[in-house]
């Protein structure tokens, strides 16, 4: 028999039972929690502490990388300026300025036939800023009669609106915000974010449990997701931290982060952090973030001029920005507007009578036009031509500067309405597989400024720019150089007298040159003024082989041709090849009666803040000869009253005198005209981006374009001074190679060099002249 | 004898001729700043002009000084001025660029900002809008001598060692 280990129990008395202790089972599992506990306790504490330093860290350095801002040139009144009514309410339609009856205050205006009133807004600009105030401007046609204000704001003689704001250059992460202090938040705003997203946001620790469960009992009630329940704070640590995944651990983690960022910071600045961070919206690639910007781009106006239902409208996007876009669902929009107004009654930020007036509000988005990274693209390009010189691309994307550009908003407007179909209208071969196409610069004429640009006949087209890169020969846009490398010397004037007769040239490879007239044919004595108003090849190319083909190349480079011109005899036709936009820079240097200012498409660069960086100023050098370029402007006037541009002297008649120059290429490839008047350059292209022939001269197309452009801008007519050294002379009308046989019986008057008149025996001045030649005659 | 016969002659010929007459030189185009129209409705502020009381037995008081309403170069010009003062001068050349805007043919906007380019010691756009100021000077002799006298301080600042 087995022997037991435990002790022998008696057989006749009963069996124990043993009886355990209570809770026994569970001290026994205390221990093990007790170290979950506190492991996980340890844990949650070093990830916590680490989450701390991160947030911390981050947040204080909160940086956004902010796109540049890009600006058009301010509109200015003042008594004199040339602009009308009609084009001063659309600027302000561009800038989002409300019509009222009564105007009281920024971003309003009243326009009653002649007179409009307006209150302008604050705006900083590159050299000082322009405060709010009020004007009423008086109109007769295309000026402003006069110009007044209130008293408070004393004489008012010249007022500066803020510019319109043309494009932006993004971060690549396509994000783009106006940054605003809580200061400049309205109000209402705060209060419609906080009522609709986050009720008890000043009370809460980052989480609000109570919140939740508002929510969840909202939603179940709607039947309809109607209320978050993740707060303000959890919703930017979201947005600024954390990816999208919706997982237990992401929550826990944005519950930490929203405690510790509670507790670091205040409340003032989470909120400030919130209303510029929240993604609102998409135009394209564009991100619209943050309330300033969302009110730019629904409703065309800074935040601080939204209304309530407006501003209701935006608080309400936070939670679906396309789902509740005010642009593509206005219903909806409203419907989520009216939410927002109604919780905002209901925890009394605003009366009954208010919610009433609010939610009767019809929803009225913005028309005009969006602004987007690609606006204007020809001249977008030739802005950061000029921009990369002095900003890398890293900078122009994230620091958010503000670019002043050149460009005359309502010039180009006009511009680009016309030149699509004007192009159409001159369109001769009209062929079916390639479009005629076309380039245009206009510039200030004393400024050098670029004030619109077109590198298609297509609006907005983002292809080829022809304006700044089709470089095409020029023709007979070189002339004025020739001709003015000649009056500079002591041996031409306006009546020399030209040889249009056929001349052979060997060139430097042993190939001989004919150059022929346009027609043909060949005019014989011409005068030089003569030569270049009627563009004759021959006359030109015999005051050219005199004169000296380096000559001319030299005033190319004066004038402001930047590359290198071999000197071949060509050059003297417009053998040289030139983009629209060099054309422009030489036809300046004319406008400025002989100043080289180089062309420019930007004013200033200043930071975000308004501080001033880089200004590109006015650059002038004087490289022609005064009285030279007077009497050159005189003879290109005279292309328009006589020459190859009169077929439009009668469309232009209230514009003359203006200057300008055809161009023509051989086998009609290209068709140019330059011109330009007291205030305005104008340089128009026309041709086949495949270079096949146009059928049109400078005169039956680039002129008829420039023409429509240039008159719908009121071009103002040439009003140049003749210099101390210009005196007038009278010569016979029809020239002649030998003095014997000129005719005075009809003659023509010429202004000269003082120094430079044409010899007595040319002149038809006076008797003397006449006896003085007889003298001669008879001594010799 | 037989010449001066001829001469008489052919001069006295040359009396009887018909010889048009001395054309009139191309007129001179002048610069002809329009007039405002009268505006249609009354401007909101007037400038006053003062009320001068003569006390019995005193002399006379001068004539009262009228306010010239400002125009937008002065308005700017007294801008320029103050920004000159301060030594603001980048902002005193982007002031006077933007009266250039308004007035491009004033020749004394164009010697302001001549002036301003040679305080910042920048002799080539200096010499540039100087000569931009002479080109519009016209008969303003006064003006003239004090563009080639800066001109001249162009010069002779960049042939200093």
């Amino acid at each position: 028999m087995a022997q037991s280990k435990s002790p022998r129990k008696s057989s006749t008395s009963p069996p124990r039972v043993t009886k355990r202790k209570p809770g026994t089972s569970k001290r026994r599992w205390l221990p093990v929690l007790a170290a979950l506990f506190l492991g996980g306790l340890v844990a949650g504490g070093v990830w916590f502490a680490w989450i701390d330093h991160e947030i911390r860290r981050d947040f204080e350095a909160l940086q956004w990388a902010l796109p540049a801002r890009l600006y058009a040139r301010p509109v200015e009144l003042y008594a004199g300026a040339h602009l009308g009514a009609a084009d001063l309410v659309d600027y302000l339609q561009r800038l989002g300025y409300r019509e009222t009856n009564r105007v009281s205050g920024p971003g309003e205006y009243q326009a009653n036939g002649a007179v409009v009133r307006l209150q302008t807004r604050d705006f900083e600009f590159w050299d000082g800023s322009e405060g709010s105030v009020f004007a009423e401007a008086g109109f007769s046609g295309n000026h402003i009669a006069y110009l007044s204000g209130r008293a408070e704001n004393g004489d008012l003689s010249l007022v500066r609106l803020e510019p319109v704001e043309i494009a932006q250059i993004n971060p690549t992460t396509g994000e783009d915000r106006l940054p605003v202090s809580l200061k400049d938040v309205p109000e209402a705003l705060v209060h419609a974010v906080i009522s609709v997203e986050d009720q008890r946001f000043y009370s809460h620790y980052g989480v609000d449990p109570i919140g939740i469960a508002r929510a969840l009992w909202a939603d179940l009630r709607a039947g309809a997701f109607v209320q978050g329940g993740s707060t303000l704070t959890q919703q930017l640590v979201k947005n600024l931290y954390l990816n999208r995944d919706r997982t237990l651990r992401r929550k826990i983690e944005e519950a930490l982060m929203a405690v510790a960022l509670d507790f670091r910071f205040s409340k003032d600045e989470i909120l400030t952090a919130y209303l510029n961070e929240v993604f609102l919206g998409q135009q394209g690639n564009r991100a619209i973030h943050g309330f300033a910007l969302a009110a730019q781009h629904y409703f065309g106006r800074p935040l601080n001029e939204l209304t309530l239902p407006e501003l209701a409208t935006l608080a309400g996007l936070a939670r679906g920005a396309s789902y509740y876009n005010p642009l593509r669902n206005p219903e909806r929009a409203t419907e989520r507007r009216n939410v927002v107004l109604t919780l905002m009654r209901d925890q009394d930020y605003i009366t009954t009578q208010q919610y009433d007036h609010a939610r009767a509000a019809t929803l009225v988005t913005s028309s005009k036009p969006a602004v987007s990274g690609t606006g204007y693209p020809a001249f977008m390009e030739l802005v950061y031509s000029d921009l990369e010189r002095d900003y890398d691309a890293d900078a122009l994307r994230t620091e958010g500067l503000r670019i002043f550009t050149t460009l005359d908003v309502l010039m180009q407007s006009k511009m680009e309405a016309l030149l699509d179909q004007s192009v159409t209208d001159v369109d001769r071969r009209h062929d079916e597989d390639a479009d005629l196409e076309a380039a245009m610069v206009i510039t200030d004429a004393n400024s050098g400024e670029v004030r619109a640009l077109a590198g298609s006949r297509k609006r907005g087209y983002t292809g080829f720019n022809r304006a700044l890169h089709a470089s095409r020969p020029i023709g007979s846009l070189v002339k004025p150089a020739v001709y003015l490398s000649a009056l500079e010397t002591p041996d031409f004037h306006l009546a020399s007298v030209l040889a249009d007769e056929p001349v052979e040239i060997r060139m430097q490879d042993g190939q001989l040159w004919q150059p022929q007239n346009y027609e043909e044919t060949t005019e014989g004595d011409v005068y030089l003024y003569d030569a270049l108003q009627r563009s004759l090849n021959l006359a030109t190319v015999d005051l050219g082989m005199k004169l000296g083909v380096e000559k001319v190349t030299a005033m190319l480079t004066r004038l402001g041709y930047g590359k290198e011109v071999l000197p071949y005899p060509s050059v003297l036709l417009g053998a040289v090849e030139m983009a629209p936009i060099e054309v422009a820079q030489l036809y300046q240097t004319l406008a400025t009666n002989g100043f080289r200012s180089p062309l420019r498409a930007v004013e200033a660069v200043s930071t975000a803040q308004g501080t001033p960086l880089t200004w590109y100023g006015i650059k002038t050098e004087q490289v022609a000869d005064p009285a030279a370029m007077f009497l050159l402007e005189h003879t290109l006037q005279g292309v328009f009253e006589r020459g190859t541009a009169r077929t439009v002297n009668t469309r232009l008649q209230a514009r003359l005198p203006l200057a300008g120059k055809t161009g023509t290429t051989n086998d009609l490839r290209d068709s140019w005209f330059a011109g330009y008047g007291s205030d305005l350059v104008g340089v128009v292209w026309l041709g086949y981006d495949d270079n096949r022939e146009t059928g049109l001269t400078g005169a039956a197309g680039a002129l008829r374009v420039w023409t429509d452009v240039m008159s719908a801008l009121d071009i103002q007519p040439r009003d140049s001074t003749p210099p101390a050294d210009i005196e007038w002379d009278t010569v016979p009308l029809n020239a002649v190679g030998d003095p014997l046989e000129r005719n005075c019986r009809e003659t023509l008057s010429l202004p000269f060099r003082a120094d430079r008149l044409p010899d007595a025996a040319w002149s038809c001045e006076d008797d003397a002249t006449l006896f003085e030649r007889l003298i001669d005659r008879i001594r010799n | 004898m037989l010449r001066i016969l001829l001469l008489t002659v052919f001069a006295a010929l040359t009396g009887c001729a018909s010889i048009d007459p001395p054309p009139t030189p191309a007129p001179v185009e002048t610069l002809e700043v329009p007039s405002a129209p009268a505006p249609t409705e009354r401007p909101l502020v007037r400038t006053p002009l003062p009320t001068v009381i003569e006390p019995r037995g005193s002399a006379p008081e001068p004539p009262p000084v009228v306010t010239t309403p400002a125009t937008p170069t002065s308005t700017l010009l007294t801008q320029i001025d103050a920004a000159i003062s301060t030594g603001e001068l980048d902002r005193a050349g982007a002031l006077c660029e933007r009266a250039l805007r308004i007035a491009p043919r004033d020749a004394q906007l164009w010697y302001k900002l001549a002036s301003i380019r040679l305080l910042q010691l920048r002799y080539d756009d200096a010499d540039g809008t100087a000569r931009r100021a002479l080109s519009f000077a016209g008969a303003d002799a006064a003006l003239t001598r004090a563009i080639k006298a800066l001109l001249a301080q162009v010069a002779s600042a960049r042939d200093a060692p």
